[in-house]
């Protein structure tokens, strides 16, 4: 008996044949054609974030330069940057906030900033380089969302809705802020705890990173610990990996805080994670929160697509990756509702969790359209879709970008420039708080208050005292808090003239508070009297 | 890292951790003494010196050594440190969570805050020990007893979870709930800030309670061990009301972080290159938390600016930070107006004090200084900086400042003599 025999008993010749030569064909066919295909779509794609990203980059970038100077709180950026680039370390103690005081804040992205400035002009890095660390947000919201989907028409939508999301468009546009540098870095994060047992040191690589970067990392790790405790109450299965991925981020986070921020701590404990924002502008920003303002900040459409994926989470498809990210979410909600976090710091993070999350919930909503008689509105409803979130999110979002009340003014520049020629070394000077680090800067005199309440013992005092020297009818009134102070000189510009309609004594008494400069906008009062002393 | 802590066990010898107990304790000791400041920190120890209680006159019979009788702290927390070591070998046969255990119990504050000054919780801690090492009834007993004669506050508590760990399964949450409050009642509760991250000398440590708590939930499923878990959860939430239980709840932390670190080392893991990283933050956070709590405990009043201070009062009645009475009593010899207990012994007293902390008037304040015969002020820098005043003429800030009725005799800490003390 041969051994070949039953080969022949099963199958004839020209059958083997026909098989083999099938077989031959898909071989030589998987290298070229059907790859060839995937990667068309890959590259379609790709090609279409990597365009909208520089799309987005150069609307930013118009909107940010259409104002001459960068805004308020870039100008702590360009103190830590003058600071870094001539010391090598950030300017930890100011001897002109608060008239002297100790900062507490991660360096990280004052660094990139004073790395910038060695090649470009202060001004333009400032601009610039926030622009850029937003517009990473772009493919990173496509890749989060393609994790959760594997559809990349849905997922290139999501991008679509990360760039022009009120809250996000508007972040970083025309300020220096470190957020602009955690929101990419956080979502990298995100991306790669979402595929965490495929790469899991990318994921512990960008959790370091986070931690250096910004206290973002504690919002991270509660909403793992939530995430964790959904899959616990759903008895879905809690995986290791989960376990330990959360493990090392609560050492990191615990570890490297109070490294950073040990003072901070003992001075205002659990209250550090609000920034110890003085309970005034708490109360002045969750005053207007309401959901109609999350629905504007986020947008409407983001807003419903994410809450669509939300609704086929719990009641349909129980997908962990999306329930991570809705963990976030959810989080971020409970700590603003908390006001244990700042109000802007929660729309944005709202916005980047829905903007994801609209993936998800686009293509379920496609998927559940694709059941009924309505199949063929889908492209349609699509566009559709388009139009509206350009007219509800993309508008207003630009409109806000464009507001110039976020930038010094050439007057106010001027004013503050007149201030460092014409006053003394030792001149205290009294202004709104959001101007404190432009003077700062500027015209490098102490002041009374800037936005920076970390390690200041008694902000709510300073803020109220600057409320009531600019609107107090007494002159007595005033002049107690110029004595308390220390006082010389007092800016009048858009930012007080915007917070106080109506001035008090220190405009209808001239004696004691003569004018020393005006222009078009600002104008710098001195203080002539004191309480004991009669007059300077 | 795994080489590491087998390396590391290899030193877990009984010379070794006396040689470590005795850095730790000293270390602070000599910076306080570089510094100039007195030997013995703390203003509780002063307390202690000139009490009435068991403990007070153990020291009082050691009067002759000075400053140096700190030094018997140190020597009592070095046989703490010795009866840990038997009791790590007692506990577990794992060499590595033995050395885990002994170096938890070393670097956790309330040891460093405890050793390093006079308390009755100085002696406390090493018959509480001691209790646990005995297998006898008769010498658990007796050493039962003296624990409760000498420290009561840290005595009750444990003796109360001793007894309900020993307890029927179905009545010990019941006992549990009625006796923490009883508990509290007997040694009047305070509000203490619980953790050492927040600035609290000798309080918890964040890292190892987190630690611990991690391997309490892991161990929740085995019933037998629940009771436990309850109790030390228990502890943990009424610690800040209680500061008896830091110690209780920091000494009952110590074996189930050790075992969770011992466990984390030991498992595989599958995200592998989280195991180095995560025991090395461990290690660093360790780390970390002993330096600062070394600087706090050496920083710790009385420093050598305020006993300069206080030597210049020469008697009479000192308004001052009630906290700082018992320092006041031993360096000045003047009378401290407030103690810790003023405001809840005498409501009205801390009244006046109030009143005149915000006098700008000499016509307020003269009337109050002349009731309570008040000559001397102290002012420290807290309480400039937010403590009592916000600015720099602040109630009676700007009397000081202007009035001639007060002379500034001396600046860090200021202290300021009133009309009274020149008759």
């Amino acid at each position: 008996m041969s051994r070949h025999k039953p080969y022949k008993s099963r199958t004839n010749s020209s059958a083997l044949h026909k098989r083999a030569g099938n077989t031959a064909a898909k071989l030589s066919a998987k290298p070229f054609a059907k790859p060839h295909v995937k990667l068309q779509a890959k590259h379609r794609y790709a090609i279409a974030v990597v365009v909208l990203t520089l799309l987005v980059l150069a609307l930013r970038l118009a909107v940010s330069f259409e104002v001459a100077q960068p805004g308020y709180e870039s100008y702590f950026a360009l103190i830590q940057a003058e600071s870094i680039r001539e010391t090598g370390l950030p300017r930890y103690d100011d001897p002109y906030s608060y008239q002297g005081r100790r900062y507490a804040f991660d360096p990280a992205f004052y660094y990139v900033i004073s790395l910038a400035t060695l090649f470009l002009p202060e001004t333009l890095a400032v601009k610039l380089l926030p622009n850029l660390f937003m517009v990473l947000l772009i493919p990173l919201v496509y890749l989060l969302s393609h994790a959760l989907t594997k559809k990349r028409g849905v997922s290139f939508l999501a991008a679509f809705f990360a760039s022009f999301s009120p809250a996000l468009f508007t972040l970083g546009i025309n300020q220096a802020t470190p957020l602009s540098f955690a929101l990419p870095l956080l979502a990298a994060t995100l991306l790669a705890l979402v595929e965490l047992e495929e790469h899991s040191v990318r994921a512990l690589i960008f959790t370091a990173l986070l931690t250096l970067v910004s206290p973002l990392v504690w919002l991270l790790l509660f909403a793992e610990v939530a995430y964790l405790l959904i899959l616990a109450a759903e008895k879905l299965k809690v995986t290791v990996a989960d376990l330990e991925v959360a493990l090392v981020t609560l050492l990191m986070a615990a570890w490297y805080t109070l490294l950073t921020y040990k003072q901070a701590l003992f001075m205002h404990g659990i209250d550090i994670l609000a920034q110890s924002l003085p309970e005034t502008v708490r109360t002045a920003t969750f005053e207007h929160f309401t959901f109609l303002a999350m629905l504007y900040a986020v947008g409407v459409i983001p807003l419903a697509m994410g809450s669509l994926a939300l609704y086929y989470t719990t009641f349909e498809q129980r997908s962990r990756k999306v329930l991570f990210i809705a963990s976030l979410g959810l989080i971020t909600l409970l700590a603003a509702v908390l006001v244990l976090i700042p109000l802007e710091l929660a729309l944005v993070l709202l916005s980047l969790v829905f903007a994801i999350l609209a993936g998800p919930g686009l293509h379920g909503g496609l998927l559940q359209l694709r059941k009924t008689k309505f199949e063929c509105f889908t492209i349609p409803l699509s566009i559709l879709i388009i139009i509206f979130f350009l007219l509800t999110s993309f508008l207003p979002g630009l409109v806000t970008g464009l507001y110039p009340g976020s930038s010094p003014t050439p007057s106010e520049l001027n004013a503050i420039a007149w201030i460092r020629n014409s006053t003394s070394e030792d001149s205290v000077i009294a202004a709104s708080p959001k101007t404190g680090f432009l003077i700062n800067h500027v015209a490098q005199r102490a002041y009374l208050a800037d936005e920076a309440y970390l390690l200041i013992a008694n902000p709510d005092e300073v803020l109220a005292d600057i409320d009531e020297l600019y609107t107090t009818p007494r002159t007595v009134a005033a002049i107690t808090l110029t004595d308390k102070y220390g006082v010389t000189d007092i800016l009048v510009g858009p930012q007080v003239n915007q917070r106080y309609p109506e001035l008090g004594a220190i405009i209808t008494d001239t004696q004691c508070f003569p004018r020393l400069y005006m222009n078009a906008q600002v104008f710098v009062l001195g203080v002539n009297c004191t309480l004991f002393g009669g007059g300077r | 890292m795994k080489i590491l802590l087998a390396r590391l066990a290899r030193l877990y010898q009984l010379p070794y951790t006396l040689l470590a107990a005795a850095l730790l304790l000293l270390s602070p000791l000599l910076q306080r003494s570089f510094a100039g400041s007195p030997l013995i920190p703390a203003p509780e120890s002063y307390a202690a010196l000139a009490g009435k209680g068991v403990y007070s006159l153990l020291l009082n019979a050691l009067a002759s050594l000075g400053d140096m009788v700190v030094l018997v702290s140190v020597l009592i927390g070095l046989a703490s440190a010795a009866l840990a070591h038997i009791l790590a070998a007692r506990f577990t046969k794992n060499k590595e969570t033995r050395m885990l255990l002994v170096i938890l119990f070393l670097i956790s504050p309330f040891f460093v805050a405890t050793f390093t000054r006079l308390a009755p919780e100085t002696l406390g801690i090493p018959l509480l020990l001691l209790c646990l090492l005995f297998k006898r009834r008769l010498a658990r007993g007796l050493t039962a007893l003296v624990l409760a004669l000498v420290n009561p506050a840290l005595a009750l508590p444990a003796l109360i979870a001793l007894l309900f760990l020993k307890q029927d399964k179905r009545s010990w949450l019941p006992g549990i709930v009625a006796a923490i409050p009883l508990a509290l009642l007997v040694t009047r509760p305070s509000y203490t800030t619980p953790l050492l991250e927040l600035g609290t000398v000798g309080g918890l440590s964040f890292i190892i309670v987190t630690l611990a708590l991690i391997e309490a939930a892991l161990r929740w499923r085995d019933a037998s061990q629940r009771r436990a878990i309850v109790l030390f959860v228990l502890a943990l939430l009424v610690a800040p009301w209680h500061p008896s239980l830091f110690i209780l709840a920091g000494l009952a932390s110590i074996p189930l972080a050790a075992q969770l670190i011992t466990r984390l080392d030991r498992r595989t893991w599958i995200v592998a290159d989280a195991r180095p990283l995560t025991l090395l933050l461990i290690g660093c956070s360790l780390l970390f938390l002993l330096l600062v709590h070394e600087g706090m405990v050496a920083a710790q009043e009385p420093s050598l600016n305020t006993v300069r201070t206080l030597v210049l009062a020469r008697g009479g009645v000192m308004l001052a930070p009630p906290e700082l009475a018992p320092i006041i009593s031993h360096f000045s010899g003047a009378q401290p107006l407030l103690d810790k207990r003023s405001c809840t012994l005498k409501p009205s007293l801390c009244l006046d004090v109030t009143t005149l902390y915000d006098a700008r008037r000499l016509a307020d304040a003269q009337p109050i200084i002349q009731r309570y015969g008040i000559t001397s002020l102290l002012i420290t820098k807290e309480m400039r900086e937010g403590g009592v005043w916000r600015y720099d003429e602040d109630g009676l800030l700007f009397l000081l400042a202007h009035s001639d009725s007060f002379l500034k005799v001396s600046d860090a800490p200021e202290l300021w003599l009133t009309n009274e003390s020149r008759g």
